[in-house]
C-alpha cells in the first residue's frame, strides 16, 4: 500500500535516511523503532508528503505521494502542531473541512472517552490532553494508512491504556497502522511487525510472532541486540 | 480554495479588529474636536494625520502580517496543519494572497471611504478655512506632485498604491519561500532572500516607471496599478511552483 524506493534525506551534514527500501501492506500494525535520530520521523513526513526526499520516492498505491495520497494517509507528528487560537471543537471542524474521511460523531466520541471539552483551548492543554487530542482528531479519520510519530510520548499510564485501546479498534484487513516509539515494551502489546531503523538505515523488516517462534526473542530483545550492547541469551 | 480562504481570514482578523479599534477611537477623538472645539484647528490638524497615519499604518501592517503568517506556516509545525490537507501549492498561496487582496481592497475603501465623510464634514463646518485646504492638497501633493485634489484622483491613488502593496507583499512571499525552501540552512539565507526581494521590488517600480508620460495622471495611476497586479500573478506563480516542488516542512 505504501511503498519507498531507496529513499534518501539529507540535511546539511547529516543523512537523516539513507536508502530505504520498504513496503508496509494492510492489514499490520507497524513498529517503527529506532533510537533519536535514527530517521523514523524523517521517513514518515517523507511518506505523509510533507517533506520532499532528497532522492528516491515514497508511493502510495502505485503512484508518489502528495495531495493524492494526503486524502488517505493520516499522519499525527510528535509535535503539537494545532493553531493557538483553537479550541478542541476548532480542531475537529479544520480536519471536517478539509478530510472527507473524517467522523465528526466519532470524534465526538473519543473525546467523550478520553474526557476532553469542546470548549476547551488548545494552548492552554497539558501534554497528556495534547497527545490525547491529537490521537482522537487523527483516529477520526477513517484513513487507508496511519502513522502516529510517538503516540505514547510524555503521558501517563491510564492515558497510554486509554490510546493504545484507541489505535487497537482502528486495526482491520484493509488499513496500514504504523507507530513509532521509544517505549518498546508498549510497542509490543500493540504491533504484529517492527521496523528497525538505525543511522538512517533499514536493519530489517520482523514479523514479531515469527520472531518469537524462530529466534525465541521478544521485540526488546532484538531492539538491544540491535542498538545496545547487550548480549541477548537464548532459550535454545 | 473557500476552506482555505475561511482559515487564512481567520488566522488574521485579530489585527484587524485592533486597526478597526484605534480607527475608531481616533475617529471618535476627530469627531468630539471637529464639533465640540471647532476653534482648536490645531487639534483638528492632528487628529486628521492620526486618521490618515492610522489609514496608512494599518493597510502596511495587513501586508506585513500576511508574509509573517506565510512564514510562520513554512517555518513552525503549525505548518502541519496547512500542509497535511489534501490541498496543492496554488490554492495554499492563493488563498493566502486572495485574503491578503481582500482585505487591502476592504481596508483601501474602508479608509477611503472613511477619509471622504470626514473632509466633507471638516469642510461642511469650516468651509471657508483655507488653510486647510491648502494643507491638504500640500499634504496630497507630498505622495504624488500631479494629483489634483479631487475624489477620482485620489481614488485612482489608493488604487495604485493598494496594487503596488500588493506586489510588494507578493514579492515577499516569493522571497520567504525561496528561503525556506530553496536556502534553508545554507549561509546567509536571510541575506540573501532579502537581496532577492529588493532586487524584485526595483525591477517592478523600473516597469511600472516606464509608463509616465502621454497620458493623464488617473490613466497613468491606473496603468501602475494594472502593471502591480500583473507582477503579482506572476510572483504567486512561481512562488507556488517552487512551493510545491521544493518546500518541506
Amino acid at each position: 500500500m505504501i511503498t519507498s524506493n531507496n529513499l534518501t534525506k539529507k540535511f546539511r551534514t547529516k543523512t537523516a535516511v539513507d536508502g530505504v527500501s520498504l513496503t508496509l501492506s494492510p492489514g499490520h500494525v507497524y513498529a517503527m523503532l529506532g533510537p533519536n535520530g535514527s530517521g523514523k520521523t524523517t521517513w514518515m513526513k517523507m511518506a505523509a508528503a510533507l517533506m520532499k526526499p532528497t532522492s528516491g520516492e515514497v508511493l502510495y498505491e502505485g503512484k508518489p505521494v502528495g495531495v493524492e495520497s494526503r486524502r488517505h494517509v493520516a499522519y499525527m507528528s510528535t509535535e503539537p502542531y494545532f493553531y493557538s487560537w483553537m479550541s478542541v471543537k476548532d480542531v475537529g471542524d479544520y480536519y471536517g473541512d478539509f478530510f472527507e474521511d473524517f467522523s465528526a460523531t466519532k470524534y465526538k466520541s473519543l473525546l467523550k472517552e478520553m474526557e476532553l471539552e469542546g470548549a476547551m483551548k488548545t494552548r492552554t492543554l497539558s501534554s497528556g490532553m495534547m497527545a490525547k487530542l491529537k490521537i482522537a482528531v487523527t483516529m477520526a479519520r477513517d484513513a487507508q494508512v496511519y502513522m502516529l510519530d510517538e503516540p505514547f510520548n510524555g503521558i501517563d499510564l491510564l492515558a497510554r491504556d486509554e490510546i493504545r485501546h484507541c489505535i487497537l479498534r482502528e486495526a482491520s484487513e484493509s488499513k496500514v497502522l504504523l507507530l513509532s516509539s521509544h517505549l518498546v515494551e508498549e510497542m509490543e502489546a500493540v504491533c504484529d511487525t517492527a521496523v528497525f531503523i538505525k543511522q538512517g538505515k533499514l536493519i530489517e523488516v520482523r514479523n514479531l510472532e515469527e520472531m518469537r517462534e524462530a529466534d525465541h526473542v521478544s521485540m526488546a530483545d532484538r531492539y538491544r541486540e540491535i542498538y545496545g550492547h547487550t548480549e541477548v541469551s537464548y532459550n535454545e | 480554495m473557500s476552506k482555505l480562504l475561511k482559515y487564512e481570514i481567520r488566522k488574521t482578523w485579530a489585527l484587524k479588529l485592533i486597526i478597526l479599534g484605534v480607527t475608531a477611537v481616533a475617529e471618535l477623538a476627530f469627531l468630539i474636536t471637529l464639533f465640540l472645539d471647532q476653534k482648536n484647528h490645531g487639534f483638528i490638524g492632528l487628529s486628521c494625520m492620526l486618521l490618515f497615519f492610522i489609514a496608512m499604518g494599518g493597510t502596511i501592517l495587513i501586508g506585513v502580517q500576511s508574509v509573517l503568517t506565510l512564514h510562520r506556516d513554512m517555518n513552525t509545525k503549525q505548518g502541519y496543519m496547512l500542509y497535511m490537507t489534501p490541498r496543492n501549492s496554488f490554492q495554499i498561496l492563493g488563498a493566502k494572497l486572495l485574503e491578503n487582496g481582500l482585505s487591502l481592497a476592504l481596508a483601501g475603501g474602508f479608509f477611503f471611504l472613511l477619509g471622504l465623510l470626514d473632509v466633507t464634514l471638516l469642510f461642511s463646518k469650516l468651509g471657508t478655512l483655507e488653510e486647510l485646504w491648502q494643507f491638504f492638497q500640500d499634504f496630497v501633493r507630498m505622495i504624488n506632485d500631479q494629483i489634483q485634489l479631487n475624489a477620482r484622483s485620489i481614488l485612482c491613488l489608493v488604487v495604485e498604491m493598494l496594487a503596488s502593496w500588493l506586489a510588494t507583499v507578493s514579492i515577499a512571499f516569493l522571497a520567504d519561500i525561496v528561503s525556506s525552501a530553496l536556502l534553508n540552512g545554507k549561509r546567509m539565507n536571510g541575506f540573501l532572500a532579502f537581496l532577492f526581494f529588493i532586487l524584485l521590488t526595483i525591477l517592478l517600480g523600473w516597469i511600472q516607471n516606464q509608463f509616465r508620460t502621454g497620458m493623464s495622471i488617473e490613466a497613468i495611476l491606473l496603468v501602475r496599478a494594472g502593471i502591480a497586479l500583473l507582477y503579482s500573478a506572476v510572483m504567486y506563480v512561481v512562488s507556488a511552483w517552487v512551493m510545491d516542488r521544493y518546500l518541506s516542512v
